[in-house]
Order: C-alpha cells, then structure tokens, then sequence
C-alpha cells in the first residue's frame, strides 16, 4: 500500500483496512505524522465550540420580544368561518324557499272575504 | 396562582422533566400563553446555545441566534407536529438559523474574535480549525462541524436540515477531501 492511498483511506470515516494501515504507519514516519495531524484537526473540529452559555434572564428577553398571538379561540372560529358561511347560506335558502311570494299572499286568503264582509255590512 | 405553578402541579414535579410535558407547553403557547412558551425557552435554551455556540464565537452572535431561533419557533409553532419531539423540531428550527447567519457571516472577512472559554483550550488547535473551516465553501463547513462536532451521521443532518442525503453526502466528501488536503500540504 502506497503512502498516497495510506492518507486516502485514513481520510475517511470510519477508516477502512485498519491492520494493513496500522503496519503502514508503524513503519512511515511522514503518513505517521500525518495521521497525528489528522487526528487533532478532526479533535479541533469536535471542540469547535464557543461554550457559552444561557443568562437567567435570557427567557425574559425572549418573552419580551415576542409578537402578540392571537388566543386558540380566535383561530378555532376563523378556521370553523367557511363551515359557518355555508350554514346561514343553507338557512337562508331555505327559508326563503318556503315563503310564499307576495302575489300569492295578496290572491288567496281572507282578503277578499274581508273586502266582500265589509261590502256586505255596508250594504245591509 | 401562576401558569407555571398550574403546569408544575398538573404535570407533576417528577414528570416535570418529561417530553409529554413539552406538549402541554406548546398547545398553551399555540393558545397565546407567553409564560407557557418561557418555560419551553428555559427547557431547550441550553440545548439551543450549544447548537449555535458550533458555528459562532462570540457570546453576542450566540445570544442573537438562540432569540432568533426560539421567536421563529413562536411564529411557526403552528406548523409543529407532535408526531416528533419538540426538542427535534427546535432542532431544525435553530439549525436554519444558525445556516443563514453562518453562509451570511463566512462571507463577510471579519478577525476571528473570541470573548468566550472554548472547548477547546489548545490555541493551535483552536487555529487549525479555523484554518480549515476557512478553506471550506460555507455549506461544506457547515456540514463538517456537524458530522465532527455533533456527531451527527450524513442521515441524520440531512433530517434536521431537511437537506436530500445526497446534497449532505457529497458535502460531507468534499470537506473531508479537502481537509486532506490541506494536511498533505503542511505535512510534507
Ligand atoms: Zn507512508
């Protein structure tokens, strides 16, 4: 195995042919001083970390950030709107369906016996 | 009696600490409830600082990001699902925060400022990686510190990424290719 696939296979994760690479390195001084490079670049990369940490207050300056919100009620009935729009327009239609038109209610009824009624008692 | 002391006793002091606990706070905040969603921010804060303490190095970058992160997860809450964990969802959330202020801010040529205790106490190996986080394309670099520094697997940074597998992989290779590189170029 050449020094150039020893760094190749080394690179990779998890490395593969690890007792042919470990008899390379045991007895290779530059791919051994590699793989001590490798190994503290990949650790420095693990510990790539800023270590910070949250104040007790910080939830306190969040809060005091947030948007109002609309209450869960208020979302329920916007979301119940195309439900509710359908319902009256049904209502509607059908109260409207079952009324009479005008020309009806003026043809039939006591109308005309009232008009005869009042004739008839201004005659007698 | 306040909110917080009506969850504690509904849910217990023992159970405080369980994740079913975390659904009870995210419907009362859906509902508008700001305490409710403080004690979600004290449950996950920690979390979200280590999240985004990754990819920045100032204690104010930090505290921007995490306040971003959970004011995105108070607007958005309505699109979380309880099939998953809400620490996962959060997750995504900080992860995609943190993504564009990262692709933002390796553009911009600014000193490498610290005014935090690292990890990492060695200031060699402190400045190899940010040598090799230097020479990487933003994306690629953001992928490296996940797969080294959270120990995440290409799957799993595709997940909360909501990247393909395909898109982390080829990355993943990249940044490993080039981090190869780089060491044969100081090592020979
Ligand atoms: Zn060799």
């Amino acid at each position: 195995m050449n020094c150039k696939r020893v760094r190749l296979l080394l690179s990779q994760e998890p490395a593969q042919n690890r007792g042919e690479l470990d008899r390379h390195l045991d007895r290779c001084r530059a791919c051994g001083a590699f793989a001590e490079r490798l190994e503290r670049a990949r650790e420095a990369l693990r510990d790539h970390h800023a270590g910070a940490e949250p104040d007790s207050a910080f939830s306190a300056r969040v809060i005091a950030r947030l948007p109002r919100r609309s209450p869960t009620v208020g979302w329920a009935a916007l979301r119940l709107l195309p439900i509710t729009t359908a319902l009256l327009l049904v209502l509607s239609a059908w109260v409207w369906l079952g009324t009479k038109p005008p020309s009806e209610m003026v043809a039939s009824g006591p109308t005309d016996d009232l008009v005869g009624w009042v004739l008839q008692g201004a005659s007698e | 009696m306040s909110n917080t002391a009506i969850w504690t006793m509904a849910l217990g002091e023992d159970v405080r600490e369980a994740k079913d606990g975390d659904a009870l706070l995210v419907a009362a905040a859906r509902g508008g409830d700001d305490e409710a969603f403080g004690e979600l921010v004290r449950r996950h804060q920690r979390r979200v600082f280590r999240l985004a303490g990754r990819f920045f190095k100032r204690q104010e970058e930090v505290e921007d990001v995490a306040q971003e992160t959970f004011l995105q997860a108070w607007r958005k809450l309505d699109t979380y699902r309880a099939r998953a964990p809400f620490e996962h969802w959060l997750t995504r959330v900080c992860l995609n925060c943190c993504y564009g202020r990262f692709r933002k801010r390796k553009g911009d040529d600014l000193p490498l400022e610290y005014d935090l205790p690292s990890a990492a106490p060695d200031p060699t190996a402190r400045l190899e990686a940010e040598r090799l986080l230097g020479a990487l394309a933003p994306d690629d670099a953001f992928v490296l510190l996940l797969l080294h520094g959270e120990g995440w697997s290409v799957a799993e940074i595709a997940e909360r990424l909501g990247w393909s597998r395909a898109n982390v992989k080829v990355r993943a290779h990249r940044a490993r290719k080039k981090l190869q590189k780089l060491l044969m170029e100081t090592s020979s």
